[in-house]
């Protein structure tokens, strides 16, 4: 062939092997790849007992309890399928509140509950000016409106702690 | 038709001024050094090109001296 | 043949006059959207309702992603038909390139990580789009390092476009990193053939700064363009024209 044709080759050559090569090494370290599990991988079992990990799902709507007096948070982290209460010392992001987003790194307690080094806010790409009702997007409320984390009392919030992630 | 009340709230960027202003700030000091360095390379490369063209006159006019 | 245009794109006289041609109409151009969309971003568009107005830094932080992945996609075509074409000029667009490139991506990475402290919490965090976003700039430094510890341009030329054809995988990583994976950096706000994720007040701006943006990379690239060809190009009859004007 000629020596162009030969150039051509090698040049595809080298693209396909990279991505041959970046699949195979990508998915084969799926398992330490993984940025967050989600609920349902932790009650599965899917991550290591003992380590520290990520967790993300959405904050449970009414799950919040701050405990008074203290920078203490509970909640419980779902992804609709099942539920992981957390417990939190700490200041809490801005846009942390019901029913948005979250990723929480930490471990998991032996009686259920994660107990979170660090709270992340994680928020979509929609985006909209105040006032517009579900147009673009769930409506979060103004994260500044202390009503939205009205804490719940204590007794769901231990009701919540003994469910563990049993659900 | 904009959403900012007054200059002051403006500048304040809602509260979130120290993280707004020093982004745009940084992309267009981006794009500002990129505008520099381009016409900083053709400069030079004008000058790599010139001093090329010269001594390459120089060994022609030397290679003729010589015949 | 229909390859007249091509091998007169091959063409470094060619390419220099009409890069000089062009570039004043790509930076004003350039330069006006860039204008109106600060304007719009800035000050004309809504806040939004949960991030205020710190959502504004997209204005600045999207289209500086955008342009990080559509300069080191343009580096590793070029790299890749010069190596196949053994054209110079594909060899001097791909070095115009990376400085521009590389720059951008450094202005993703801050402007990212300074919109992430308010809102998400965090400056930085390994997730798979930061990550990549991240190898990306380094695989720019690489590249320039490359080019810099050949004396020989010819060489330099094609070991670092052999560097940018292997790196362009890095590119839909980045992009479909959001998609693939759980990470903390959200979807994409902008999708060709998807539902517009922010109303018009907010999309317009957006899309007159990706447009502005990437006219602006086509002006920088068509000025550092003429500086590569001529550093090239042997002592020929047209440089000779060009240098004395």
């Amino acid at each position: 062939m000629t020596p162009r044709r030969r150039r051509l080759v090698l040049v595809l050559g080298i693209l396909t092997g990279v991505s041959i090569a970046g699949g195979l090494a990508l998915s084969a370290f799926r398992q330490n790849v993984t940025f967050y599990f989600v609920p349902t991988q932790v009650a599965d079992g899917k991550v290591h007992p003992g380590e520290s990990f990520r967790m993300g799902g959405l904050v449970a709507k009414g799950s919040v309890y701050r405990k008074p007096g203290s920078l203490e948070v509970h909640f419980t982290v779902t992804d609709f399928k099942h539920q992981v209460p957390v417990i939190y010392t700490g200041v809490l992001p801005d846009l942390f509140r019901e029913n948005a987003g979250v990723i929480v790194h930490g471990k998991m307690l032996p009686d259920g509950v994660f107990l979170a080094d660090q709270v992340l806010a994680k928020h979509d790409q929609n985006y909209r000016p105040p006032g517009i009702h579900q147009k673009w997007g769930i409506d979060h409320g103004d994260p500044r409106d202390p009503a939205l984390n009205a804490p719940a009392n204590r007794a769901a919030a231990q009701v919540a702690l003994n469910a563990g992630s049993a659900q | 038709m904009s959403s900012f009340g007054s200059f002051g709230a403006f500048l304040d960027m809602g509260g979130y001024a120290a993280f707004v202003w020093p982004s745009y700030a940084l992309t267009l000091a981006v794009m500002g050094l990129n505008v520099f360095w381009a016409k900083r390379l053709l400069a030079r490369s004008r000058q790599v090109a010139r001093r090329r063209l010269a001594i390459q006159e120089e060994s022609r006019l030397a290679a003729e001296a010589s015949t | 043949m229909a390859w007249t245009w091509f091998h007169r794109l091959a063409s470094p006289p060619h390419v220099y006059r009409t890069a000089e041609r062009l570039t004043p109409w790509f930076a004003w151009s350039a330069a006006i959207l860039i204008v109106a969309g600060l304007i719009g971003g800035l000050y004309l568009s809504p806040p939004d309702y949960q991030q205020g107005d710190g959502y504004r830094i997209l204005y600045v932080h999207a289209p500086s992603a955008w342009l990080s992945l559509l300069v080191y996609t343009t580096m590793a075509v070029a790299g890749g038909i010069g190596l196949i074409w053994r054209m110079k000029v594909a060899h001097a667009v791909a070095a115009s390139c990376a400085p521009i490139g590389a720059s951008f991506t450094l202005a993703a990475l801050v402007t990212g990580s300074l919109w992430g402290k308010p809102m998400w919490g965090t400056y930085w965090q390994w997730d798979p789009r930061l990550t990549s976003e991240l190898i990306l700039f380094f695989l720019y430094l690489g590249y320039m390092g490359l080019r810099a510890a050949f004396d020989d341009v010819q060489r330099s030329d094609r070991i670092s476009a052999v560097l940018a054809v292997v790196g362009v995988i890095n590119v839909p990583i980045i992009h479909y990193s959001v998609v693939w994976w759980n990470s903390l950096h959200q979807g994409p706000s902008v999708m060709y053939l998807g539902k517009p994720t922010m109303p018009p007040s907010m999309l317009v701006p957006l899309l007159i700064m990706f447009v502005g943006f990437t006219l602006f990379f086509a002006a920088v690239l068509l000025m550092r363009l003429r500086g590569e060809v001529l550093i090239r190009e042997r002592a020929a009859s047209w440089v000779r024209e060009v240098v004395h004007s």
